[in-house]
């Protein structure tokens, strides 16, 4: 239909004002090749944090997001068809680019907090009973590091990612649980006092031997409740 | 005259140039020549006219048989009596010559060369000439051949001649007619669709056949022997059939020039007109010399003889071929040539005016020094000569041939001069020669001056009065004489008295009246007055047992004292002038009407006579006058609209050349009339009341006797109005409809116009529709050329009489206008007569449309409807292919189903207007062009374009033509073509667009290697190595 080729002969006409205006400016087509470069680079390194978040996380991203990701893949693709970089595309792709990284920011929000909430639960419980208390602390740094998207391929230390601190921190926080061999009981006691709502009626023989035992008598102490 | 003689004897009588004609009978019928004159030169100069001699006197002069050679040519129209006066000298010589005198005599005979050879060769000094070769070559030229044999003979040594001549004839002068001309003459003649023409009946070849060969009526043929230009002259129609029949080239060509080129017809008229003397001359094998040389040797002999020769030659056209010759040989002086020993010669030789005029060589001409000159009109001035004439072959038909060869026995003593017994015919008049008185039977004295005086001037010759008088009154009066007088003759001048006393009688048939008026008025004095005389009434001047004789009914007359007849013939001659001059002076006066009403009076009595209207003849004039009279007459008397007939209607009659209210039973010229008017003696008198009312009274009933004509003229008008009316709005049975056929055309016109978009289909318009001024639309539109040119039709002078026919029919006039253009309509009739007409559907079938009208004025606009109702589907089916091909264009460029309301075709315009935007941009050339006028027209039509979309399809479901049309009328291909012309056009700016994209993209250089693979290497890895995260990714999730 006639309107539809006139559509398609505007645009046409518009990358055509573009390859002959680009070919006339030689600066202009510089700063579109080196923001083009500049794109391609951050989206490599975000589908890199995606692969690397979903092979050691397992995180999953939704449906839309890998669609839209693959869009941005065949419109950088579209964007240099013509041997030069397509200003129109690229701000086009720029803009979707950007879209899908603010995306990819907020869903990661989403899995990191569910992924680290457990963590930070149990860093709460038994930090105060480890010796160690800096590591504990170092955990908790690391957990808040690795919030945000962004920042997530940076290596603070210079040799491992935010990400695979991330993942450390994961695995380490479950081995110190572990190392306290505690029993079901005691869990139970030491999860109502890190909430404040433990009382001297849940005390037993069990508890008060096992502080007895781990040499803990001035670590509790009795308060009064308010309210 | 005696009957029983008479009809045996009659036709050998009147005839005289018949071979076996009877000397006797011309002694007897002779009557002395009276005008005659002897000049030196051959035109008679008014001088001349003075001195008119007697036959007697010239044979005295012209023969007085002297020693010198003489030739006298008698010169003379045809039948003014040439002949006569030759024959009569010859007579004369026979009687009065020495012995030492031998008179040689050609007779006209039949007429032809070969007669004449015959004559010749029967002579007894002809046949003792020594040279016997010559006499055997007469001899055979005289042979009879068959016809047909002899006329191709004629044909084709004309073709022969023209074959082997140089276009000069062999006169070797300047050339005639060129080579060119000539050959193509030859194959012409070769033709057997233009032989068969030239060897017709009448046609040249006949007539030089006639000339010389033989003769095959006993007429004299004057006629010359040559080629006329009729002869010649093609008409389209016979170049056609020649064409057709698959005429030579050249025959063509020359046929081609033939065609309306009198000069060119004259030339070759002339050219071939050259060959006849030699081929004339090759049909009887022979020579130009060889007459001349037979004369020479009579002349030779006679000289040794001591005799002397005088011949004799009635009509030198009967010598045709050797004339010349024969002439040559005549005027040969023997003083020249006295070596020769030739005799005297006196010569009379016989020519028509016209012969010798045309067919006399100059140097012959100047040879001729005594001429006879002959009159036309011998009897000029000589009503008893006259009268003799006729008298004198009235007894010699009634004679024996062995009575008359008894007084030619006697020397045709005067006093001898035999008389006929009559045995019918007595009391009709006598003519008294000498003592003797002899029977006029069946003319009178005043029958006999009438009839000559009606003869045209051109014809009172003797031969003409005895063929077209005597001959045919004579055969009338023995065939029956209960219709003589069959002939009828204008009686002009006449006192009207008696004829009205006889045709006011109603106990008679007309055709009685007729021959009762004729002949009182012919052969009796033209009065009714009754008197006695021995014993013996007469009324009118004619003795009672005529009338009874002929079977003619009685009138009562006016008894008058008898009259003082003076017997004398010597005062006939001044009774007859006076009368001539008191005939005259009337006929001056009345001459228009008594030339209608002898034509009437023909037409009343011969049931196959045609009256003669036509644009011929002085009556015919007054003929036509009187019809007009006729109808103008009834047209303002009758009070049209009161007997229901609307002015329009009568107009249209009355406008129509050859449609008449009234016109004549049996009248030469076709006439569509309502009522015709028998050929009856009451005719006669409305006819003449019109005649007289023209001519006497010069367009006024003011004149003698008015009243009666105006009183019957009242009746009959009065008599024939009721069938006037019925007829004037009817023909064959059918009521005349004209008005709807020119409102139908009228509506045609309003919808071809555009005035009737609104209405839909032809059952909504309306009468007030036609009431309204709707001027023609000369304006620009999107209709195609077949609405057009039918649009242009209904709008040219056609449409404009119908527009006029439908306002006028209905309109009451004011005052005396009779097309007025304040109308005043009878609305109620108006409006039903147009809605009937809207019932229709504005359709009408051939058979419906009164196409057969005989009023060509009405019949006009049945054969408009037609026209336009012929041309209505063709414009349809234009228009709907137009639009058609207008909706295919659409079709391939937008989707029609889209296109519902004013802002979908905008939505279109505004997507163009962006492409020209961009294209301008982008400088392409197709926005170079500007369109923004047709874009422009587009968004402002926007609207109407959308209607037309619409209306384009809905047409094509529409059955009815008169909707269909009236659909049309509101012009979808206008916006249709604006809308179409604008997609095509962007269409293929497009097109160019695309290409010229491509082209310019494939110019447009970046430097260095512009292969994406080069350039953007590493980009296209990370692309890569992104896409292989995603699947790896992807695969996860798909797992998960």
């Amino acid at each position: 239909m006639l309107v539809d080729d006139i559509k398609k002969s505007v645009t046409c006409l518009k990358r055509l004002d573009d390859a002959e205006s680009a070919e006339q400016d030689a600066a202009k087509r510089e700063k579109n090749d080196k923001e083009f470069a500049s794109l391609v680079d951050s989206f490599t390194l975000s589908i890199e944090k995606l692969s690397s978040a979903c092979e050691k996380l397992d995180y999953d991203p939704s449906d839309e997001m890998i669609q839209d990701a693959e869009n941005v893949i065949e419109m950088m693709e579209s964007t240099v068809s013509l041997g030069m970089v397509d200003e129109t595309k690229l701000d086009r792709v720029k803009r979707k680019s950007r879209e899908l990284n603010g995306s990819l920011s907020r869903e990661w929000g989403s899995f990191h907090r569910n992924k680290t909430e457990g963590i930070l639960n149990k860093l709460n419980t038994f930090g105060g009973l480890m010796q160690e208390q800096n590591q504990v602390q170092q955990f908790r740094n690391r957990i808040t590091e690795s919030r945000e998207w962004d920042g997530l391929s940076l290596a603070d230390n210079g040799v491992h990612t935010r990400l695979d601190l991330l993942r450390a921190t994961i695995d380490e926080v479950a081995h110190m649980e572990e190392s306290l061999n505690l029993v079901e009981e005691v869990r139970d006691f030491i999860a109502l006092v890190t909430r404040g709502k433990a009382k001297v009626s849940d005390l037993n023989e069990t508890i008060v031997n096992w502080i007895q035992k781990e040499g803990l008598n001035d670590k509790f102490v009795i308060g009064l409740k308010t309210n | 005259m005696n009957k029983e003689i008479a009809k045996r004897r009659y036709k050998d009588v009147l005839r005289p140039d018949v071979i076996n004609n009877s000397q006797g009978d011309f002694l007897a019928t002779h009557v002395p020549m009276k005008n005659l004159y002897l000049t030196d030169h051959a035109e008679l100069s008014d001088q001349d006219r003075k001195s008119p001699m007697t036959e007697e006197r010239i044979y005295e002069l012209v023969l007085p048989l002297g020693e010198e050679d003489q030739f006298v040519l008698v010169k003379g129209p045809s039948g003014a009596g040439k002949s006569h006066l030759i024959r009569w000298f010859y007579t004369m010589l026979e009687l009065r010559k020495p012995d030492s005198e031998i008179v040689l005599f050609i007779r006209r005979a039949d007429n032809t060369l070969k007669g004449t050879i015959r004559q010749l060769i029967e002579l007894p000094e002809v046949k003792d000439l020594p040279d016997r070769e010559l006499y055997k070559k007469l001899s055979s030229a005289s042979t009879r051949i068959p016809e047909r044999e002899l006329k191709n003979t004629i044909y084709y040594h004309f073709v022969t001649l023209i074959e082997s001549d140089d276009g000069t004839a062999g006169n070797g002068e300047e050339r005639m007619i060129s080579n060119v001309d000539r050959k193509h003459l030859i194959t012409l003649l070769q033709n057997d669709l233009f032989k068969k023409r030239l060897m017709a009946e009448s046609g040249p070849v006949d007539r030089i056949y006639n000339k010389f060969a033989e003769n095959k009526s006993s007429d004299v043929n004057d006629e010359v022997a040559e080629f006329k230009c009729r002869d010649l002259e093609i008409d389209s129609v016979f170049r056609d059939e020649l064409m057709n029949a698959g005429a030579d080239q050249k025959a063509r060509k020359i046929a081609d020039r033939m065609v309306g080129d009198d000069e060119f017809v004259k030339k070759l008229a002339d050219y071939m007109n050259l060959f006849v003397e030699k081929v004339i001359q090759r049909c009887t094998g022979l020579e130009p010399g060889d007459l001349s040389k037979v004369i020479e040797e009579i002349r030779q002999e006679l000289f040794r003889q001591g005799k002397n020769l005088t011949i004799l030659i009635e009509d030198i056209t009967a010598v045709s071929g050797v004339d010349e010759s024969l002439l040559d040989a005549l005027l040969t002086d023997r003083n020249g040539y006295s070596d020769k020993k030739m005799c005297r010669i006196n010569a009379v030789v016989g020519s028509t005016d016209g012969y010798y005029r045309d067919k006399f060589r100059a140097n012959i001409k100047g040879r001729i020094k005594r001429f006879v000159n002959v009159p036309d009109d011998v009897f000029d001035g000589d009503q008893t000569g006259l009268i003799e004439f006729f008298a004198r072959y009235l007894n010699v038909i009634s004679l024996e041939e062995d009575t008359i060869s008894k007084w030619i026995a006697v020397k045709a003593d005067a006093d001898q001069y035999p008389v006929h017994t009559v045995t019918i015919g007595e009391g009709w008049g006598k003519y008294k020669v000498g003592e003797k008185e002899l029977n006029l039977f069946p003319f009178s004295e005043h029958a006999i001056l009438y009839l000559y005086n009606k003869q045209d001037i051109n014809k009172r010759n003797p031969r003409a009065l005895m063929r077209e008088v005597l001959e045919p009154y004579l055969a009338d009066s023995l065939e029956d004489l209960h219709r003589f007088p069959v002939r009828r003759v204008s009686l002009e001048g006449v006192n009207p008295d008696l004829r009205n006393t006889v045709y006011n009688r109603t106990d008679l048939e007309d055709g009685t009246k007729l021959r009762l008026v004729q002949f009182m008025y012919i052969w009796g004095n033209g009065t009714n007055h009754v008197y006695e005389e021995d014993g013996i009434k007469y009324i009118g001047g004619i003795p009672l047992q005529v009338y009874m004789e002929l079977g003619l009914p009685i009138i009562d007359g006016k008894e008058v004292e008898k009259p003082v007849v003076e017997h004398a013939q010597e005062k006939r001659a001044e009774e007859a002038q006076k009368r001539d001059r008191e005939t005259s002076s009337t006929v001056v006066e009345n001459e228009q009407v008594t030339n209608v009403l002898r034509e009437v009076d023909r037409w009343i009595e011969d049931v196959n006579y045609k009256l003669n209207i036509g644009a011929t003849t002085k009556s015919v004039r007054a003929l036509n006058d009187v019809r007009k009279n006729m109808n103008d007459f009834l047209y303002e008397v009758i009070d049209w609209l009161a007997e229901g007939v609307p002015i329009d209607v009568v107009n249209k009659v009355k406008e129509t050349s050859g449609a008449f209210l009234v016109a004549f039973e049996r009248q030469t010229t076709e006439s569509n009339a309502f009522v015709i008017l028998p050929a009856s003696i009451e005719s006669r008198k409305i006819i003449e009341a019109f005649v007289r009312w023209s001519e006497v009274g010069k367009k006024s009933w003011d004149f003698p006797g008015s009243t009666d004509y105006l009183y019957r003229v009242q009746r009959w008008s009065e008599h024939i109005k009721p069938e006037i009316v019925k007829a004037i709005m009817q023909y064959n049975g059918k009521t005349v409809n004209y008005f709807s056929y020119a409102v139908a055309a009228e509506f045609y016109r309003l919808i071809l116009n555009g005035y009737c978009k609104e209405y839909k289909n032809p059952q909504n318009l309306t009468p007030l529709l036609l009431l309204r001024k709707f001027p023609a639309v000369s304006a620009e539109n999107g209709h195609t050329k077949a609405w057009n040119d039918l649009r242009k039709m209904v709008n040219d002078s056609d449409g404009e009489k119908s527009r006029t026919c439908v306002l006028q029919y209905f309109n009451l006039p004011q005052g005396t206008a009779k097309v007025s253009q304040n109308y005043v309509m009878e609305y109620t009739v108006f409006n039903s007569q147009v809605k009937k007409v809207i019932n229709t559907g504005l359709r009408y079938a051939e058979e419906e449309l009164q196409l057969d009208d005989p009023v060509r004025k009405r019949r006009e606009y049945s054969i408009y409807l037609k026209k336009i109702q012929d041309r209505i589907e063709g414009v349809i089916q234009e228009e709907e292919r137009a639009i058609n091909s207008k909706l295919d264009v659409m079709r391939q460029l937008v989707d029609l189903d889209t296109l519902e309301e004013d802002e979908d075709v905008r939505e279109v315009i505004r997507e163009i207007k962006k492409f020209y935007e961009q294209a301008n941009k982008s400088h392409i050339s197709a926005a170079i062009h500007d369109r923004s006028d047709l874009i422009g027209k587009c968004q402002r039509n926007a609207g109407m374009i959308v209607k037309a979309i619409r209306e384009a399809l809905c047409i094509q479901d529409i059955v009815d033509p008169v909707e269909k049309l009236i659909r049309l009328s509101k012009d979808p291909l206008k916006d249709l073509s604006l809308f179409t012309e604008l997609l095509s056009t962007v269409d293929s700016d497009v097109r160019k667009t695309d290409q010229e994209i491509e082209k310019r993209m494939g110019n447009v250089s970046l430097g260095g290697d512009n292969s994406v693979e080069t350039k953007y290497a590493r980009e296209q890895m990370r692309i890569r190595q992104c896409r292989e995260n995603m699947e790896a990714v992807k695969k996860r999730h798909v797992g998960g």
